[in-house]
């Protein structure tokens, strides 16, 4: 018991470091929360279209409403580094001048280009310009037979007649969301486990503690299963307040089948975060490089497993390495789990495969652990 | 200070270790939005009116403008299947009309969607021409079908999102800097370190004793942002515009920020080394996202939205000021930066000379 009371009394001494880590995930879930919402429906893409009108005729005019109604009229002041800026860091994807005397030269039948400045050969970019080109190709078709003011309010009547669009899996959106929630986790569970585990097997490792320890009528087998205890329920607790957050962002989700997956796999991920971080505890010596490795591990997987980018977007080369990485198949069980349409031995085979993978990393964790003890209980 | 390991990992490695994550993770990412021709699918193509699959095949030509890869389907649980994994973005069926069905919102689906809108508002357009001239209306629809752009791009170089990740990242590692400003002063500090109380009692000036430890830390710190540097350009291939003297000047003067920011942090609280580190990584972390470390998009915001926020941010200057030699014609946005660090640091130099000044211990 006195291990056990030791034990969560630095745990309490270590909870700025617990709700740092718990901030950092809680923020970053809730900014990709609010990032979309749900699809029920089709719904048209909408680019941000910034339009300096320097004409200012009824044919501008008409595709200043045009632009209002199909796309996002975004408005900046009219300065060079302001304007790049913004098409830069993608606030604005397409800046469109209408020059003096544009609807003049068009109506005199000229073909005058109107300056842009997009992302060139960018899917947004091709689709707007798309777009856009339909409001002057209209106007050229109706140019001859009916005058200006006649035919702008025609091209936006025509303009809004729309086909029927159909979404296959509406409502797939909350469960990206959902899937980007748990592969976040990947992050802060590392971080958390591996910093707060590591911390605390090198305060009992501490040379007079463990003399100390070691002149006690308890074996260190004994104070290792104490150790390993309070981890676990450390573990526990940790991901009953991912539990939590889930069922606070996403109850829908988390209450269903596809949330008890997610949830199972998060959990094997904990185990196998504990078994890690109880390894390097007990392999590292030095508090500073252990402070590094916790970084550029929970770091380095979140980046090359496809926690912060999604697996789909990394190159092969990346993905082939990062396979060896237990975090790779924590955040593609989530994938897979988000993916299920019907739950059978087929389909939830794989996601079997995977958790297994990540149970038997935590094995080969614990076995490991076993083996660098035993040699450091025999250090001087 | 090379001794020091955990300095040379957090102002060294860990930035060649991030810059490396950086690169595998993003390698892709602009390339995500170059336009590719999309794969979309048609049931039993013969129901279609014949106007309709002109057009399409029209748009499945291989050309350098081609905006479709056309797969036709006899049966419409085979497109369906196609669609579920991935294999089309979408496919158009005939029922009563022509409907079109998607995976999931996005621009691929709204590419689709508008070219059946085109197909289908082309009904009303030729409706109004025939309204206006019944005998020569065909002649004029041809506009209709016209593929020439009313559009010219203007933009001079392609947008790499990606470098500003790069460019904060250095931008942090100036900051880090601090790191050896904080060492410099509890080595020189009575209270904080045994050798700072050693130098107290020497009966020298304080700052002949923090003067050269501060230049040589600015000296180490340099070196190290050099050897970032050239792995950038070298290894991860980052650009940097054409100017490398100017960006060169720009981590020196960054790394001056850096250090001046680290001594002022160490000389204004009676905090231990711990404490002043974490005051440190906390304003480096905070500037750093501020500046587009960890959402690229998030300096734009700060710049437009709290420009104050910006014009203090040192990782902000630094990363603006690489951005200007990549991106701006003009070198004054630049040299506005350049102009913004120094002040900064001259700033933090006074505010320590102020706290340093007849600073005395009576006892220890």
């Amino acid at each position: 018991m006195t291990v056990f009371k030791t034990y969560w009394r630095l745990i309490r001494s270590l909870f700025p470091v617990i709700i740092l880590y718990l901030s950092i995930f809680l923020v970053l879930s809730i900014i990709m929360g609010s990032i979309g919402t749900e699809e029920k429906t089709f719904s048209m893409a909408n680019p941000k279209v910034l339009l300096i009108d320097h004409d200012q005729s009824t044919l501008s005019k008409g595709f200043h409403s045009f632009l209002k109604e199909h796309a996002k009229l975004v408005q900046l002041k009219e300065e060079e580094d302001r304007l790049e800026d913004a098409l830069f860091y993608r606030q604005v994807d397409y800046i469109i001048e209408i020059p003096e005397d544009y609807a003049k030269n068009f109506q005199q039948g000229e073909k005058p280009k109107l300056k842009t400045k997009n992302a060139p050969g960018s899917t947004t970019a091709t689709y707007t310009e798309m777009l856009c080109n339909r409001y002057f190709q209209l106007a050229r078709t109706y140019q001859e037979s009916y005058s200006e003011e006649e035919y702008v309010p025609m091209i936006l009547e025509d303009l809004k007649s729309g086909s029927e669009a159909i979404l296959l899996n509406p409502g797939k959106e909350e469960i990206q969301k959902v899937e980007s929630f748990f592969n976040y986790t990947n992050y802060t569970i590392l971080a958390l486990c591996l910093c707060v585990i590591g911390i605390i097997t090198h305060l009992f490792l501490h040379p007079t503690i463990k003399k100390r320890n070691q002149i006690s009528s308890m074996s260190s087998s004994q104070l290792n299963k104490k150790l390993f205890l309070g981890h676990f329920l450390l573990m526990c607790g940790n991901f009953l307040l991912y539990v939590l957050m889930g069922l606070c962002l996403y109850p829908s989700v988390i209450l269903s089948i596809q949330g008890l997956l997610f949830l199972v796999n998060m959990f094997c991920f904990h185990i196998m975060a504990l078994s890690l971080g109880f390894f390097l505890g007990n392999l590292i010596k030095s508090r500073e490089a252990q402070n590094g490795l916790v970084n550029v591990i929970a770091l380095g997987t979140s980046f090359l497993c496809g926690a912060f980018v999604p697996q789909e977007y990394l190159g092969k080369g990346v993905l082939t390495f990062s396979k060896v990485l237990p975090s790779y198949w924590y955040i593609l069980g989530n994938h897979q789990i988000a993916s299920l349409q019907e739950y059978n031995l087929e389909t939830l085979l794989p996601l079997g495969w995977n958790i297994l993978i990540l149970l038997g990393s935590a094995f080969i964790f614990f076995l490991l652990t076993n083996i660098v003890s035993h040699f450091r209980q025999h250090e001087q | 200070m090379f001794r020091t390991k955990a300095l040379v990992f957090w102002t060294l490695c860990f930035p060649l270790i991030l810059a490396t994550l950086f690169s595998l993770a993003f390698s892709n990412i602009n390339s995500l939005d170059q336009f590719d021709p999309i794969s979309v699918g048609i049931v039993e193509k013969d129901s279609f009116p014949s106007s309709f699959q002109t057009v399409i095949d029209e748009l499945s030509k291989k050309s350098d403008d081609q905006l479709l890869k056309l797969t036709s389907y006899s049966s419409v649980e085979k497109a369906k299947e196609d669609l579920k994994n991935g294999t089309i973005s979408g496919y158009y069926q005939k029922e009563d009309s022509i409907r079109l069905i998607v995976k999931e919102n996005g621009m691929n689906s709204t590419i689709l969607k508008q070219i059946l809108d085109e197909y289908q508002q082309n009904t009303s357009v030729i409706t109004n021409l025939i309204k206006a001239d019944p005998v020569g209306w065909s002649e004029k629809m041809t506009h209709l079908f016209d593929k020439e752009s009313y559009f010219v791009n203007a933009s001079s170089k392609p947008l790499d999102y990606v470098v500003v990740y790069f460019y904060s990242l250095l931008g942090m590692v100036c900051l880090y800097g601090g790191f050896f400003g904080i060492q410099s002063v509890v080595s020189s500090e009575a209270n904080l370190s045994w050798k700072g109380a050693r130098v107290s009692i020497a009966p020298t000036n304080k700052w002949s004793v923090l003067i050269p430890s501060l230049l040589a830390s600015l000296l180490v710190l340099f070196l190290e942002s050099l050897l970032i540097l050239a792995y950038l350009i070298l290894v991860l291939k980052v650009d940097f515009g054409a100017n490398l003297f100017l960006v060169i000047l720009m981590l020196l003067v960054g790394d001056l920020a850096g250090i001046s920011l680290g001594t002022l942090i160490g000389v204004s609280n009676r905090k231990d080394e711990n404490a002043k580190t974490a005051i440190l990584l906390s304003i480096t972390m905070t500037a750093s996202f501020l500046a587009g470390l960890m959402l690229d998009s998030m300096k734009y915001l700060v710049a437009t939205y709290v420009p104050f926020l910006a014009k203090i941010n040192p990782v902000a200057m630094i990363t603006d000021g690489f951005y200007a030699l990549s991106y701006s014609e003009s070198l004054s946005r630049y040299t506005f930066d350049i102009v913004s660090l120094l002040l900064f640091s001259i700033v933090m130099m006074i505010g320590s000379y102020l706290f340093l000044r007849r600073k005395q211990y009576d006892s220890i």
